[in-house]
């Protein structure tokens, strides 16, 4: 899939584990490592925003276009 | 999901199972019931056949009995067939979330054992009544067919359930998409 997740790069700027961020988003550990390694259909505004919120960036710092093929 | 909700759910489908599960095995004993009554007391099921069913003629040979207990035979087995996929159905329910492929196969199974055997119930008239007239002087046989309000609550409920299955099936369908959206 083109969207690329750049949710560890951030986690790893910001100091912080998947554990206390998946506890403070309110989702299990188990999908935010789906949602870092790509493995998800979609993610909802609502957990993208708690996200955005939490560690103090904007959704394009998490999520990237890269064609197919490049 | 809710949780109590959820345990309410296998709660209740546990239960709903083994009632179907039991109502499948009650019909298997009716069923050998029958065949050994014929077995054992055939003047006896005769007369019970001619005084309660009145099919119109006597039952005067085994083969003709034997004709109509095979006949009530084929019947009860797609009620059993259909009964038990129910039973599986709501088993199902008691161990996953109730929006599933599984359960919406067996759903789909139990329209049609049950579709089968509304069919089966309303041509079966048509051997049985030839058979239970066979005996009639030439000219007084006949063949009948009929279709009453409890044929046609058998068809509608198992077409109603053959739809809910496909609707099921769509519903499990979206609910696995909308587990892959975090």
């Amino acid at each position: 899939m083109p969207i690329v997740v750049r949710l560890d790069v951030m986690l790893a700027r910001r100091k912080m584990r998947s554990r206390e961020l998946a506890a403070r988003v309110g989702i299990t550990e188990q999908n935010l490592s789906l949602l870092k390694s790509g493995k998800v259909k979609g993610v909802r505004f609502e957990t993208l925003g708690r996200i955005c919120e939490i560690l103090d960036c904007q959704p394009g710092d998490l999520l990237g276009y890269e064609p197919e093929g490049e | 999901m809710d949780d109590t909700l959820l345990s309410r759910v296998n709660r209740s489908s546990r239960r709903m199972a083994l009632t179907f599960h039991g109502l499948a095995g009650l019909l298997v004993l009716v069923a050998l019931g029958v065949v050994a009554w014929g077995w054992l007391g055939p003047d006896s099921l005769a007369h019970y056949v001619e005084t309660v069913y009145q099919p119109g003629g006597r039952i005067a040979s085994g083969y003709q009995l034997a004709g109509l207990v095979a006949l009530a035979v084929v019947n009860l087995g797609l009620w059993i067939a259909g009964l038990r996929s129910l039973g599986r159905m709501f088993h199902c329910f008691t161990h996953t979330e109730p929006l599933n492929h599984e359960a919406a196969r067996w759903m789909r199974r139990a329209g049609q054992w049950f579709l089968a055997a509304s069919l089966f119930a309303v041509f079966m008239q048509v051997p049985g009544s030839l058979i239970a007239s066979l005996p009639n002087p030439a000219g007084e046989r006949f063949v009948a067919i009929g279709l009453d309000s409890d044929h046609l609550i058998g068809l509608l409920t198992s077409l109603a359930l053959i739809a809910v299955a496909h609707i099921q099936e769509l519903a499990a369908l979206i609910h696995a998409e909308h587990r892959q959206i975090v």
